[in-house]
C-alpha cells in the first residue's frame, strides 16, 4: 500500500448534482482494495481557468484526492478514468515520503 | 595583427546567483500544485529556466522539471505561452 495523490479535471458545464455524483464515483474507485475500502480525502478546488484549452473548454473543475492505494490497481484506476467522458484530465502521483 | 579572440565575458549579464532556493528551505518534494512557485522557474514562453539563471542545484532542478511537467499535464502551467 502506498500513498497516492490523484488530481482530476471535470468538464465545467456539468450540472452540480451530476458533478457531485462523479466526484463520489471516483472516490469509490480510489479505495486501497476490495477488503479495505477507506475513502480518500477529497479536496475540491472548484472551477479554475486552465493554462490551455482542453476539449475546447477553457475552465475546469479541479478535484484532488489523497489516500493510499495498492500499486497493482493503478492501471485499472487509470483505465476507468480514461473512460469517464466528463473527466478532462487526470493525474496519479505517488507521494514521496 | 589584430586580436580577434572574443573579449572576456566576465561581469556581463545577469550576476551569478549560486544559492539554490530549495536547499535553503530544505525542500524535499517540489509540489506540482504550487503554481505561484513554479511560475518563477519558467520563462515568459513557459519554458523551464536553466540552472544557470535560477541557481537551482542539480538535484532540485531535476525534481523541479518533473513538477513543471506534471503541472503542465493538468493545465496548471502552459506548454507554450505567448
Amino acid at each position: 500500500m502506498r500513498e497516492y495523490e490523484v488530481t482530476i479535471i471535470i468538464q465545467p458545464q456539468l450540472e452540480e448534482s451530476e458533478r457531485n455524483s462523479l466526484i463520489e464515483q471516483v472516490s469509490d474507485l480510489l479505495v486501497p482494495g476490495a477488503e479495505d475500502e477507506t475513502k480518500p480525502a477529497v479536496n475540491e478546488w472548484g472551477l479554475r481557468r486552465m493554462a490551455y484549452p482542453i476539449q475546447k473548454f477553457t475552465e475546469g473543475y479541479y478535484v484532488l484526492y489523497e489516500g493510499s492505494l495498492d500499486p497493482s490497481r493503478i492501471t485499472e484506476i487509470e483505465r476507468s478514468m480514461q473512460y469517464m467522458e466528463d473527466v478532462l484530465r487526470y493525474l496519479v502521483i505517488r507521494k514521496e515520503s | 595583427m589584430e586580436d580577434t579572440r572574443p573579449t572576456r565575458r566576465r561581469g556581463r549579464g545577469r550576476p551569478r546567483r549560486r544559492i539554490c532556493a530549495f536547499c535553503v528551505d530544505k525542500v524535499n518534494t517540489i509540489d506540482y500544485k504550487d503554481t505561484e512557485m513554479l511560475n518563477r522557474y519558467v520563462n515568459e514562453f513557459g519554458r523551464i529556466r536553466p540552472r544557470r539563471q535560477t541557481g537551482t542545484c542539480a538535484k532540485h532542478q531535476r525534481a523541479l522539471a518533473v513538477a513543471v511537467k506534471r503541472a503542465r499535464h493538468i493545465a496548471l502551467l502552459p506548454f507554450v505561452a505567448k
